[in-house]
């Protein structure tokens, strides 16, 4: 073997969170995976990075210079955007056009609501400037760019003291020029701002949206800047020689000096993480369709994944401001760990979307949350362990959280207390049924050809119940359920999304012109991957376009032949148009002409393969339950074994009921069903088949 | 056998019904074909018992709340569920059945199980024409509904499975888009196609016994919250009265005036003395009225609630007969959605607020702003129309600004970007923006209206305007002042400026610029007493100027730089 990766051979992925900051370490020849998790940092999130790498590397004992490759996750671009703590930042637009921002699509975020309002501008009115200028969507110029007007603009930005600039002008994905002359002005006149062009970030029709996502970009640059350079130089003090990589939302990773530019890829760096780790599933145990849900505190978020890719979509808003950059399709639903439980003025019992967050939490974390939650109702039901969570180290109070279930929702309704806690979670579960049919069902995915992977905290309790009440036959539990975005990172590729918005129907379109676009684009990844340290078989370049019936509004995504495009290669494009519409609609119309409409480039740099070995055979252990515990299920108590995950071995038949327990997450196994641990270390639960003992 | 009602099955069911509602939505959304149903999403789903009490609903628009309620009813009194099969589907669109104005469909299907009906699904689309005296079947001109397009009575346009299609060819030849047509009916079917199997999962799954008990108890549930939520409202009679500027046909004001009597646990609405029915096509259904009471009420009273036969049940609404809110056959409707809707949810505001003032807003836009061209475009040779509902000035609260240009109260629809209008029309967008000074002034202030500036290039054009609120603006709440009121003109290719009315239809030369201002949503409290600071941001973001800060605030503001003048404000604010 060679020295070099002997050198080099841990991988490290590092996901900021609210309460802790994850960390996971996998050593590639071995193919082991090594956890830990350290208290966040929130007034400077490199800290607890910083210290989560020393607490790894004094538990495994590594040298930083070991270090291959660092991926992170980061809430920077997030909370900057979620907390308005962005920089103050100036837009140049088109004369006319500086209300667009404002007025966005002229829709109220709520239909019955009058207190639910849109946020305010990323950019406020003051610092919006109209600069004259005017471009068809021809490209053809009908008014020539003011230069002296537009140089006196910037010198008042200057005044003003803005060091972030954000240039979006009507039709530029047609024709950059204007905006290409505002931007070299806004370098000459102020050469240490940030600037953000729109024909750089998203050259894609519909003002709108690309300007939304422009200034966002600009709004979150210099934070994502100034603590990714500090990042970088802490990494170098400790040693590790690995480039910092950073976590996008599209599922790709990006090295640190791109995210400095292209910030807001970086928004939904997180639960991207936790979406890999389901695609990651599906590759090792070769199970192509998944829906992931990670069961965190407050929320739940659900993916689907098909064919073992999570899908896309340009449509996020984050915080109530469009972003349309490719990001992974997320559905996040009001329903966690702390969602709180009441009875409302028509009594029904309803859970959530109030929650009571970390803190105070939920009743029995004992830190003042007076509210019955659904953790609390696990407790309750024996379903968590009351010698507490984190392998012990928080520590719970099931008389607390009884007495307040008895009183706030067993005793209103005249019930028992434990079908008041088991009621808790029939609610709960119907909330995140809904949310998972969403991303299914009503996108015409059957869920019954789909497993289930459950993860966060809390997933692994409810999973079982959700996937038996949507017929899906399997659930899947990662080994580490509790940091499932920090694993899920190690999986991921660098990927530069590209787009050019080209209109023209398919049958007239010139296809040695679109061929150049694509050439363009691809021209542009190859050249940023390089610069990434990327080339050969490393490079990937992958083509689509997204397409419609003529006068339509939806674009569907169609994949497209690399090389040479000739006019039979757009007809055959349009073809698999007619088949995609059919099956996501139920029909197509042959006879109809279709319209190009966003031309589509992805170039991935291949990262060394992130597999997990199947474990080593190890000695046969026998399956020992650590003890018993009254566990509630479905009318009535049961005594039910506790097993430590850590402990389970491999291929060994566990009959629920049945609770496993380990540090991050406690996995319910209900009667009927059974769990075996597989090589890769998850724990896969599947319906006992009748008639069976 | 009596069942016993478990609050956590009825909270399990009626998540499980909304699903199917929401699934139909979502079937029906993606298999349409015209853009109304598609982009707009002018369309809404519904489960109902065997009697035709709603259970559950996903509507897209607040316009529907009130015609889901009663279009099945309605419907059923023509074509009692007797004489329903498994497999059949009911359609219609008559406004003096439905509810709608045509272009709104109704299908309706039953639910069988055990050789029972035990529940009904029914869906209403927007359909992108229906025939009549103009495309897209929405005349501002129409004095009689025959004039509208072509009225469907409650008729089986499938019969145990199998699709009439003698029906369906005299529908498709009396439209303008018989392709579109077709292609909605089929997603209409397909979205209870769906509704019928997932019921029927529902029903599989707890008996048709239970699943008809719990229907029942949904409803039951939204009416005891509904009930619940009006006892805590003071008691009371609280009146209101707003008008229409004009019915398309003259300028006259048109009177609609509301009683509301907050009881125990009930609510009379009552609109005797509103004004006698119109000329034009601005009368709104009976339907169209419930569903701007119905929108109002809930925002005010349980925003959260999910609608239901249960959540009506307390309300009592009285629409006297050949009125604006009640017209007799055959008063035209058309047009009563654009407009009338949105002054009827404003007077139910406006009565509202006498009660519960630190809940209602003062009023908004008052409007969707209709604007449609129509030509044939230059560049294909192919005619167009250009539609769009352009937002205002939201209402201020008590103690929040109102959101400027957007979308208000019985719509939400989005705009078209300029990009795609200039892509898709012989058109050139020129200005697209917040009218300063537009905001009704107040403690907290109304939402400033909006404007859009449009250049018809190289070819005659026919424009329609439906606006309201010029000279009645909208007004303020306990001493809010009224917001900046619309405004329309035309500037001709010689240059040459003209005020347009507020409804209109005209042909216009190449080159004609059509400027469109909508009106801002009043102010909420003095205006004196709002900080001398927000009027100063105000001021810096260009939203108001100088002198009005001056002149409506009190509040003196020097330049260069925007600063207060304390002495000067607190001499204006003492006079």
């Amino acid at each position: 073997m060679e020295r070099v990766q002997e050198m080099h051979r841990y991988r490290l992925g590092v996901d900021t969170g609210g309460t802790f900051t994850d960390l996971c370490v996998f050593e590639e020849s071995s193919g082991d995976v090594v956890i830990t998790k350290v208290p966040s940092t929130p007034s400077n999130p490199s800290l607890a990075v910083v210290n989560g790498i020393r607490k790894l590397i004094e538990k495994e004992g590594f040298t930083p210079g070991e270090i291959r490759f660092l991926i992170h996750g980061t809430t920077v671009a997030t909370n900057a955007l979620l907390e308005h703590k962005g920089a103050r930042t100036a837009l140049l637009t088109t004369e006319g056009f500086e209300d667009v921002l404002h007025i966005g699509r002229q829709n109220r975020p709520r239909l019955y609501d009058f207190r639910a309002t849109r946020p305010a501008p990323i950019v406020p009115r003051n610092l919006r400037f109209g600069v004259p200028e005017r471009v068809l969507h021809t490209g053809e110029v009908l008014r020539p760019l003011d230069e002296t007007k537009t140089r006196q603009i910037v010198e008042r930005i200057r005044e003003q003291g803005i060091k972030s600039i954000a240039v979006s002008l009507l039709h530029s994905y047609a024709n950059p020029a204007h905006e290409r002359g505002v931007a070299s002005i806004v370098s000459e006149v102020l050469p240490e701002a940030h600037v953000t062009v729109s024909a750089e970030v998203l050259p894609e029709f519909r003002e709108y949206e690309r300007t939304s996502t422009v200034c966002i970009n600009a709004y979150v640059m210099p934070k994502v800047n100034e603590y990714v350079a500090d990042l970088e130089r802490q990494m170098k003090r400790m040693g590790i020689a690995s480039d910092l990589y950073i976590m996008q939302s599209n599922g790709g990773v990006i090295t640190a000096r791109t995210a400095r530019r292209m910030s807001a890829r970086t928004v939904l760096s997180g639960p991207a993480g936790g979406a890999l780790t389901g695609a990651f599933i599906s590759r090792t145990i070769e199970r192509p369709n998944v829906i992931t849900i990670d069961m965190g505190g407050t929320s739940s978020d659900i993916c689907l994944i098909e064919g073992g890719t999570p899908r896309l979509t340009t449509e996020s808003e984050i915080g109530g401001y469009p972003i349309k950059l490719p990001m992974i399709d997320i559905n996040t639903i009001g329903a966690g760990g702390g969602s709180i439980a009441r009875i409302d003025a028509g009594g029904a019992l309803r859970v959530g979307p109030e929650s009571a967050g970390a803190d105070p939490g939920p009743v029995c974390y004992g830190r003042g949350g007076t509210e019955p939650t659904v953790t609390d109702a696990n407790l309750v039901l024996g379903r968590l362990s009351p010698s507490g969570l984190l392998g012990g180290e928080m520590p719970l109070d099931l008389d607390e959280a009884a007495r307040v279930l008895e009183e706030r929702i067993a005793r209103p309704l005249g019930i028992g207390l434990h079908e008041a806690a088991e009621g808790i979670l029939s609610v709960v579960n119907a909330n995140m049924l809904r949310g998972i049919r969403r991303v299914s069902v009503e996108r015409g995915h059957d869920p019954r050809e789909f497993i289930l992977v459950p993860f966060g905290g809390a997933g692994p309790m409810h999973g079982v119940e959700l996937a038996r009440a949507l017929n899906m036959r399997e659930i899947v539990v990662p080994p580490h359920p509790g940091i499932s975005s920090a694993v899920g990172m190690l999986s991921a590729d660098v990927r530069h999304d590209y787009v050019q918005t080209h209109i023209a129907v398919s049958r007239d379109a010139n296809a040695g012109r679109i061929q150049a676009i694509f050439e363009d684009m691809e021209a542009q990844g190859t050249e940023q991957l390089g610069r990434e340290g990327f080339s050969g078989p490393s490079v990937v370049l992958i083509r689509s376009a997204d397409m419609r019936y003529i006068r339509q509004s939806y674009e569907l995504s169609v994949p497209v032949k690399g090389g040479a495009l000739t006019g039979n290669g757009l007809a055959a494009i349009t073809e698999d148009f007619h088949r995609l519409h059919e099956k996501a609609y139920g029909y197509a119309r042959n006879t109809e002409a279709v319209e190009l409409v966003n031309l589509r480039v992805v170039a991935l740099g291949r990262l060394p393969e992130f597999c997990v070995k199947k474990r080593a055979a190890r000695t046969q252990r026998a399956l020992e339950a650590v003890g018993t515990r009254e566990v509630y299920f479905a009318g009535r108590t049961v005594r039910s074994p506790i097993y430590v995950r850590d402990l389970l071995p491999e291929g060994v038949t566990i009959r629920g009921p049945a609770i496993v327990e380990q540090m991050d997450s406690t996995i319910v196994v209900l009667p009927d069903y059974q769990a075996v641990a597989d090589t890769y270390g998850n724990l896969i639960i599947r319906e006992r088949e009748k008639g069976k003992a | 056998m009596k069942q016993r009602t478990d609050p956590i099955t009825l909270e399990v069911m009626r998540n499980g019904f909304q699903s199917v509602a929401e699934e139909m939505g979502a079937a029906l959304i993606r298999a349409a074909l015209s853009t109304n149903i598609k982009d707009r999403r002018d369309c809404s789903t519904a489960i109902y018992t065997a009697r035709g009490d709603l259970v559950a609903q996903a509507e897209h628009i607040p316009l529907h709340l009130g015609l889901m309620v009663s279009v099945v009813k309605k419907t059923l009194e023509h074509f009692p569920v007797e004489q329903l099969e498994p497999g059949d589907a009911v359609i219609t669109n008559d406004p003096y059945i439905s509810g709608s104005h045509l272009p709104d469909i109704c299908m309706l299907t039953p639910v069988f199980a055990e050789g029972q009906c035990i529940a009904l699904l029914a869906n209403l689309a927007h359909h992108v024409d229906v025939g009549g005296m103009t495309p897209g079947s929405m005349p501002t001109i129409s004095t009689e509904i025959f004039q509208e397009g072509l009225r469907i009575p409650p008729i089986k346009l499938r019969k145990r499975g199998q699709v009439d299609d003698t029906l369906m060819a005299l529908i498709a030849h009396n439209v303008r888009t018989r392709y579109e047509t077709y292609g909605d009916f089929q997603a209409q079917m397909a979205a209870n196609n769906v509704g019928e199997r997932r019921l029927g999962e529902i029903i599989s799954k707890h008996g048709p016994e239970k699943t008809r008990f719990y229907m029942e108890e949904i409803i039951n549930y939204a009416e005891r919250r509904m009930r619940s939520r009006i006892r805590e409202l003071p008691r009371g009679v609280f009146s209101f009265e707003d008008f229409l500027e004009g019915d398309g046909l003259s300028e006259d004001l048109m009177k609609i005036a509301v009683t509301l009597a907050v009881e125990e646990d009930r609510i009379r609405v009552d609109f005797t003395g509103t004004d006698k029915q119109a000329r034009g096509s601005v009368n709104a259904t009976r339907a169209v009225t419930l569903a701007c009471v119905y929108f109002a009420l809930k925002s005010i009273i349980d925003p959260e609630l999910p609608s239901s036969e249960g959540s009506s049940r307390p309300i009592e609404v009285v629409t006297p007969a050949g009125t604006l809110v009640n017209p007799n056959f055959p008063a035209p409707v058309s047009n009563a959605n654009i407009n009338t809707s949105q002054r009827i949810a404003d007077v139910v505001l406006g009565a509202l607020a006498k009660a519960v003032p630190e809940r209602v807003p003062a009023a908004s836009t008052g409007s969707m702003s209709n604007f449609t061209i129509g030509g044939v475009d230059p560049r294909t040779g192919e005619y167009y129309s250009y539609v769009e509902t352009y937002g205002g000035g939201h209402g201020a609260l008590e103690d929040q600004d109102g959101m400027d240009g957007v979308h208000t109260n019985m719509t939400n629809t989005r705009n078209a970007p300029a990009e795609v209008i200039e892509i898709a029309y012989p058109l050139r967008v020129e200005r697209y923006g917040l009218v300063a000074d537009s905001e009704g002034p107040g403690r907290a202030r109304g939402g400033t209206g909006m404007t859009r500036e449009i250049t018809i290039l190289d070819h005659e054009a026919t424009i329609t305007l439906g606006t309201e609120r010029r000279a009645l603006k909208p007004w303020g709440l306990c001493g809010g002042g009224p917001g900046g009121g619309s405004d329309c003109r035309i500037i001709e290719p010689n240059g040459e400026e003209k005020a347009l009315p507020t409804k209109v239809t005209l042909r216009v030369e190449p080159g004609t610029r059509v400027v469109l201002r909508t009106a801002g949503g009043g102010g909420y409290g003095p205006p004196a007493e709002r900080p001398p600071e927000k009027v100063l941001h105000d001021v810096e973001q260009g939203l108001v100027s100088v002198r009005r800060a001056r002149e409506e605030y009190g509040v003196a503001i020097r330049e260069h730089p925007l600063r207060i003048d304390d002495k000067e404000t607190e001499r204006l604010r003492q006079e």
